[in-house]
């Protein structure tokens, strides 16, 4: 192994987060290069938020960030350009068109107008848009927005892709290919972060899982060591099991009974 | 016009990578700002149905101007009624830019921390200097796409009077003259957001605007302006040193070639040097607050703030509403109004235009009620309740959009017909919130003040009020409350500009009948025409109630 590649693609040593409440305690993370990481928890983990740490989106937080080894504070504008990022709301200017928002997109990486016409050409492509390519985005659905954003994310050919939510209103064909296009990129030595709820999806593309619940890094292994650890097959059993739920009782009879009772709405 | 701002930009790469900014990026983001700003559609609601049409830049850009050019003939009386041409246009000049700085704060501060595009900009590789810049140069460029227009009609009168160099040459003093003055204020609020936490700075702005209401009131009373139009220049001075701070003062001195080069030099000079402290220095601290605002976390109500909250949750009191719809509907708008700060930035400067407006007519109000002539008297008096409905026209037009999530859905899937109703109690909630009060307080003051003389045009005027607010109800308002998205008003503005215009200009010519044919008849013909008033309102009422 090259030196290169023993250094952590990504260290998150000591970090925590708060707002009028902690969302991050001392969460110590280290990534190696090429991993493929999922990253679940609940709703308000923190999972959005270590996200946003390492894509500079927060930059107010306690502890220290190492991108490739470097100090992610210190060496800010270089360590982003090695991060591509695709966040769970598609937000896009609206009023351009796809390619218009590629080759914004690749100014800002000071990349060749030729490279990102050629790349976004053929991404896009991938992804069904051939079509809309010259479109404005304003009339777009949600799924395709998100297509555009996964697009825009990888155009530059980062070394560490995170991801939030990437599935957030694709359809299936989109869902098949970008799970094909992580496998892809785990196989071109990328590293990423794989934040996400639907659990099928993680147990199939990451190496590893972390699991983080209350601010807190419950679970870090590969996903024989968590049934191992959880004495539990599916990572649904595992996740609810961490998370605290208790999967034998009847939620679902307990919520229809609310409308069972008297003045209720049914 | 953008292609001039961009050249520009273009041609000063220099001086902005000398200010640690990239200037690759810098005039990439300008390119893009300007690209979105042109293709933002302008409406017009024809037929019933939104039909949008694109503007050609150039007749979008004179349409931009339209308005600030309108309003900056109100300035030419003061320069050419003024016999002493230096003290004329100090007058002028002051009174311009303190428009300019109403303009500044009321319109252009939420700009600054817009976070709505952090998810595209701040995962990439753009250091904070050009990130600061890029903010600062397009909404530079936006606030003098409408001061400069403002000082139109000023420069025509000075052309004419004096020749058309002494114009060009007023111009060229006002363009550093208002850089300085959109730099100190871009400024104060950046020092500000240094110090306090970003979740709270937009509540910091929204009472730096309610304290800005205040002193332009107070500037008004106190300022140079009634000394200027009585005094020389010298004992103007003498009056007050700080004159000789002022931008206002060495515009007019070097328009008079009478600026000493310390004058000379703080104008071309201070622009520059506030441009270079606010990149070099304030920008890192800057994008940090930045991201924690767009970082998706508010801060939560405080502990006595909560318990109000609940407290006035147990007390409904719904005026009058019985329909459970538009009970909800009132609630509604009652805690969206008292809760959302982008709403209260957005109606708030509607009272400050009011004042910035009403001043003038109302600066010898107590004067006249203790001498004046019966009618002009009670027409002085009067005034205000009619200008007050400007800021519950601008809640109304403002109430439908909602910065943080759009509810549209929330009417379109409910069942029953209820619309009307809704949109009844979200109206009154917000006529009772925000033309009441002030109606109330200005009633017993005059009431106090004219020993009860005006009782009759107070009842008759409010009647007429509620009148003309339910029409608008019925016209502006037929989306649902905050079930469009802040964008989607952004988009219309034009549209909100003439139908405002419209429906204010109802107001006025209510106002105009009732100063002209009422106010002088008995006070049984008032309460006559306030009951008929009271009687199209009550239809009103329930004509919206049944609107789907």
């Amino acid at each position: 192994m090259s030196e290169t590649a023993a250094v952590p693609a990504i260290e998150i040593i000591n970090v925590s987060k708060s707002y009028d409440r902690p969302v991050l305690h001392n969460i110590n993370l280290t990534i190696p290069q090429g991993q493929v990481i999922g990253y679940i928890g609940a709703n308000g983990a923190g999972k959005s938020t270590t996200v946003k740490i390492l894509t500079g989106l927060i930059t107010e937080y306690l502890g220290q960030v190492n991108i490739m080894g470097k100090d992610f504070r210190q060496h800010m504008q270089e360590q982003k350009a090695l991060i591509g990022y695709i966040p769970e709301n598609a937000m896009l200017y609206e009023m351009l068109t796809p390619m218009e928002y590629l080759h914004f997109i690749g100014g800002l990486y000071n990349m060749d107008e030729a490279v990102v016409e050629e790349r976004g050409h053929r991404m896009l492509d991938m992804f069904g848009l051939t079509e809309a390519l010259h479109q404005r985005m304003d009339g777009f659905s949600k799924g395709m927005k998100q297509k555009v954003l996964i697009t825009s994310a990888l155009l530059h050919d980062p070394q560490i892709v995170l991801m939030d939510e990437p599935l957030s209103g694709l359809d299936a064909n989109a869902v098949i290919l970008l799970k094909e296009i992580i496998g892809g990129l785990k196989k071109a030595g990328k590293t990423i972060l794989y934040c996400s709820h639907i659990m099928d999806v993680v147990e199939k593309v990451s190496d590893r899982i972390v699991l983080i619940r209350d601010g807190r890094i419950m679970a870090n292994g590969t996903m024989s060591e968590l049934r191992a650890q959880a004495g539990t097959e599916s990572l649904e059993d595992i996740f609810a099991l961490l998370t605290g739920r208790d999967r034998s009782h009847d939620h679902g009879g307990d919520f229809i009974s609310i409308f069972n009772r008297e003045g209720g709405a049914v | 016009m953008d292609r001039i701002f961009l050249a520009l930009v273009k041609l000063l790469s220099p001086f902005w990578t000398l200010s640690g900014a990239d200037s690759r990026q810098l005039l990439l983001i300008l390119k893009l700002k300007t690209t979105l700003s042109n293709r933002e559609p302008i409406s017009w609601r024809a037929g019933g149905s939104k039909k949008q049409y694109n503007l050609h830049p150039v007749l979008r850009s004179l349409l931009h101007m339209l308005l600030p050019a309108l309003l900056g003939l109100t300035y030419v009386p003061l320069l050419l009624i003024i016999p002493d041409k230096e003290i004329g246009l100090l007058l002028v000049t002051f009174s311009y830019f303190l428009f300019a700085a109403l303009m500044l704060v009321m319109t252009f501060s939420s700009q600054l921390t817009d976070t709505s595009d952090n998810s595209i900009l701040l995962p990439r590789p753009v250091n904070s200097r050009t990130m600061i810049l890029y903010r600062l140069l397009f909404m530079g460029y936006k606030f003098l796409t409408s001061a400069i227009p403002l000082s139109f009609a000023m420069i025509i009168a000075l052309s004419i009077r004096d020749g058309w160099l002494r114009g060009l040459h007023y111009l060229a003093l006002l363009l550093p003259g208002l850089t300085i003055l959109f730099a100190a204020v871009q400024l104060l609020l950046i020092l500000v957001l240094r110090f306090v936490s970003g979740q709270r700075f937009k509540k910091i702005v929204y009472w730096l605007q309610a304290i800005f209401i205040g002193w332009i009131y107070l500037s008004m009373q106190h300022s140079f302006m009634d000394k200027l139009e009585s005094a020389n220049l010298s004992v103007v001075l003498r009056y007050s040193r700080l004159l000789s701070w002022m931008p206002q003062y060495w515009i007019t001195e070097a328009w008079m070639h009478k600026a000493t080069w310390r004058m000379h030099l703080a104008l071309w000079g201070s622009p520059v040097i506030s441009l270079l402290f606010i990149v070099r220095v304030l920008a890192p601290k800057f994008s940090e607050r930045l991201s924690e605002m767009g970082s998706g976390f508010e801060t939560a109500a405080k502990g006595r703030t909560r318990e109000a909250r609940s407290t006035r949750a147990k007390q409904k009191h719904y005026l009058l509403l019985r329909h459970p719809a538009a009970q909800a509907g009132f609630l509604f708008a009652r805690r969206f109004a008292s809760r959302t700060t982008e709403y209260k930035m957005m109606v708030l400067p509607a009272y400050a235009y009011v004042i910035f407006t009403a001043f003038p007519l109302l600066s010898d109000i107590w004067k006249v009620i203790s001498t004046g002539e019966g009618s002009i008297k009670a027409a002085k008096c009067l005034l205000p309740v009619y200008m007050l409905m400007y800021p519950v026209t601008a809640a109304l037009m403002s109430i439908k959009a909602s910065a943080q999530y759009k509810a549209a859905w929330v009417y379109e899937t409910a069942p029953g017909s209820f619309r009307g109703h809704v949109r009844l109690g979200t109206g009154w909630a917000l006529f009772t919130r925000y033309y009441f009060p002030a109606f109330l307080a200005w009633s017993v003051v005059l009431l106090i003040a004219t020993r009860g003389a005006l009782w009759s045009n107070l009842i008759l005027m409010a009647c007429n009020c509620i009148a003309v607010y339910f029409v608008q109800v019925l016209v502006l308002f037929k989306e649902m409350p905050a079930s469009v998205s802040a964008e989607s008003l952004k988009e219309e503005k034009s549209q909100r500009f003439f139908t405002t215009i419209l429906v204010l200009a109802l107001t006025a010519l209510v106002g105009v009948l009732h100063a002209f044919l009422l106010l002088p008849l008995y006070w049984w013909v008032h309460l006559l025409v306030a009951s008929l008033s009271l009687i199209a309102a009550w239809l009103l009422w329930d004509k919206i109630a049944r609107t789907q």
